[in-house]
């Protein structure tokens, strides 16, 4: 009897660890349904309302499809989107970001499809400068095979607050120098001239405005492509005259006090509060201006050459995507004139829409500077694209140059870290 | 019959499963750090070995041994004067307020400090950014309000302050816990002790600091163990509320791992940092549990 049971013991303990070793094949059953699985970014934007509206339309198209669809953010896809899709949860189509640190790196590891082929079938015929984004040799954007497309633009202007600039006899600024005469002006008049969170984004893409304000697209092509003269990013002039000038700023007063110990959040709350005249943001603010600002605003591009901007987030279907037609025929009907349209209205930057096909003003607000860019060939791209970590150690040490004013660390902290992150000639 | 059993080894397969999930969960993983420590790799491809040269770049790095610097310091905000004052505030606790107000209200008291130990991190960080925020948080909108302008710092946003706003959120999420395990171990004392002391004249301070503390040592023991550990690989607070920064002015080792993990994604170096890391705290853990026995065994 107790042989017996201390064989049971050992039985039902082998069992336990068998049991924890296989219960996860356990649960993979084969579904019946096929699964197309989506992810993309935020849900309160012209972006993903229309994508939502496609998607029932992609749904209606082939009912034997269930559709599961899965929000994931910015920041979550820029640090582990790799990981992401290397794993066996990838999905079949997803929004992802462009770069050399993110795409770029996905595309050398194998993880995307090669979306040429179906660029041919459809005759998608994307231009080049909007391609770019989405084609990468060895890793590095600009040239390639197309790993992803971008449905829609996106650019940092500024936003002003109309009424603050008529009752203190303000005109949009077309020089640097009149730019810094307005906010010296309001500022006297006791407005708070720029909204800044200098703990957040916008302080990275300050930064960068100012850069490329001063830039040509030389120094882009070496900057974010490597192309031709290599940049030394510990002495760049165009960088430091950029961070010389938020210091100034900062200290004349020109952003609201404690300007680095804010939040992106609370920034445009104050600015859609009308607490200040100006903001440097990016069209992903618009739809949050259009319902939540208290007043009249416009928006106007950063004097200066270059403006940052892009072709928008890719969309990109991972090699372990089981539904690859399926992902080229939801990318396709993004990109056809009927949801361009609709994006443009919805007040989106389209890139394909056609412009008498745009009633909406907000739509128009917003279109027009944007249009300016693209037309001059202006588009400056995004400061942490060229390598991989890089917008951490920007956002850290913009708000520290905030807090302290010290433009060497700060050229010393960022600068180091490209010219060691860049490629090996 | 027990020495039988023992003999033959069955007890042991009762210890395989935990055995076999530590292996694989924790010893598998920790083996797959110490490798990719020694290897250059992106976190896809395939990894080039390079020795010791992360290790090498480590002790160069400046950020690195600032990161060990400040997880020393939340040693002082996670572990000691969470002790301290969990230790004062459970003796309040269980001697005056359950005495005097009943135990309702003590119950409640201790509830309402063990909240923050409840609250998912992430809405603690979100409810301190907001708090903290320099120009529309509530703690610097009171400062002005109680004409206490020169106060309102703007505390996440400087190097100055930033550690100190963190720690100040740390002693309110652990004051909790230590508090929690202080009160049950306050109830387990022998209250004759304490009734003799009083009978002989012993204030209260001094029956607190001869007769409770000592007899508290297993439970001080276990806090201090438990909390030091975490505040060594404190995570959590930096990710949600500064990223480490302004600058690296809160950049602790486990987030500096994580950052090159996952961000400029040198995964080597950052689990040489993990590794690094993983050494001191067993080093410490060992130490501290060498000095807790050493303390009973001379009582």
């Amino acid at each position: 009897m107790k042989l017996i049971n201390k064989k049971v013991v050992r039985v039902l303990a082998v069992a336990v660890v068998a049991g924890l070793a296989t219960s996860s094949t356990i649960t993979s059953a084969p579904a019946a349904q096929k699964v197309f699985n989506v992810w993309w970014y935020s849900a309160d934007n012209a972006m993903p309302q229309t994508w939502n509206v496609a998607l029932k339309e992609l749904q209606k198209n082939h009912p034997d499809v269930k559709v599961v669809f899965q929000q994931k953010t910015f920041e979550v896809m820029n640090n582990t989107g790799a990981q992401l899709l290397n794993s066996n949860s990838a999905p079949d189509l997803t929004e992802y970001n462009k770069g050399n640190g993110t795409a770029g790196l996905a595309s050398k590891g194998g993880l995307l499809t090669d979306l040429t082929p179906y660029s041919n079938k459809y005759h998608w015929n994307l231009p080049s400068s909007i391609a770019l984004y989405g084609q990468y040799t060895n890793g590095l954007m600009g040239t390639g095979k197309l790993y992803g497309v971008p449905t829609y633009g996106e650019y940092v202007s500024v936003f002003y607050n109309k009424d603050i600039f008529a009752k203190n006899g303000i005109a949009i600024p077309t020089t640097m120098d009149a730019m810094e005469a307005a906010m010296a002006k309001l500022k006297a008049a006791g407005v708070v001239p720029m909204e800044m969170a200098g703990g957040d984004y916008q302080t990275v893409h300050n930064v960068y405005a100012l850069a490329v304000s001063k830039a040509n697209q030389t120094w882009i092509n070496s900057f974010q492509l490597f192309k031709g003269k290599a940049i030394d990013a510990t002495t760049d002039e165009n960088i430091k005259w950029a961070a010389d000038t938020l210091v100034k700023w900062n200290k004349a007063g020109y952003f609201e006090p404690n300007a680095s110990g804010v939040k992106a959040d609370d920034a445009v709350a104050e600015f859609q509060a009308g607490k200040a005249a100006m903001m440097i943001g990016g069209s992903w603010l618009d739809s949050g201006m259009e319902t939540k600002a208290t007043f009249a605003y416009g928006k106007f591009l950063l004097p200066g050459s270059l403006t940052v901007g892009s072709g928008g987030n890719l969309f990109v279907i991972p090699s372990k995507s089981k539904n690859k037609d399926l992902a080229a025929e939801f990318i396709n009907l993004l990109l056809s004139k009927k949801y361009q349209n609709y994006l443009a209205n919805a007040g989106g930057l389209a890139l394909f829409a056609d412009p008498e096909a745009v009633a909406n003003p907000a739509a128009q607000r917003t279109g027009i500077p944007f249009g300016v860019a693209v037309k001059k060939n202006a588009l400056a791209m995004y400061p942490d694209w060229p390598v991989p970590g890089y917008y951490p150690i920007l956002l850290s040490a913009g708000t520290k140059l905030l807090s302290d004013g010290d433009v060497a660390n700060y050229m010393q902290t960022t600068g180091a870290f490209y010219n060691s992150g860049r490629p090996k000639a | 019959m027990s020495k039988k059993i023992n003999q033959s080894g069955t007890y042991y397969w009762y210890a395989l499963p935990g055995v076999a999930a530590f292996l694989t969960l924790v010893g598998g993983s920790f083996a797959y750090n110490i490798y990719l420590s020694f290897n250059n790799w992106q976190g896809i491809g395939k990894p080039e070995w390079i020795g010791l040269k992360n290790y090498q770049d480590l002790i160069h790095d400046h950020t690195f041994w600032i990161s060990f610097l400040h997880a020393f310091e939340f040693i002082f905000a996670m572990s000691i004067a969470p002790t301290f004052l969990g230790l004062l505030v459970a003796a309040l606790i269980y001697d005056f307020i359950a005495t005097y107000f009943g135990n309702a209200i003590s119950t409640f008291l201790r509830i309402s400090l063990y909240v923050p130990q409840i609250i998912a991190l992430p809405v603690v960080g979100i409810l301190w950014s907001w708090m903290l925020s320099p120009n529309v948080g509530v703690i610097n909108t009171i400062l002005r309000k109680i004409g206490l302008s020169s106060l309102a710092l703007n505390w996440l946003g400087q190097s100055s302050t930033a550690m100190l706003s963190l720690s100040v959120m740390m002693i309110w999420i652990q004051i909790g816990y230590t508090v929690v395990i202080f009160v049950s171990g306050l109830a387990r004392l022998d209250p004759y002790l304490d009734e003799a002391a009083q009978l002989d004249g012993a204030t209260w301070f001094q029956r607190f600091r001869i007769i409770t503390i000592p007899q508290l040592y297993p439970e001080l023991s276990v806090v201090l163990l438990t909390t030091t550990v975490a505040a060594l690989k404190v995570f959590g607070p930096v990710y949600v509320m500064t990223g480490g920064g302004p600058g690296d002015a809160t950049q602790v080792p486990a987030f500096f791992s994580y950052f090159h993990f996952f961000s400029t994604l040198r995964v080597g170096y950052g689990a040489a940092v993990a590794t690094v890391l993983a050494l001191i705290l067993t080093v410490l853990a060992i130490g501290l549990l060498r000095l807790q026995r050493r303390v009973g065994a001379t009582r």
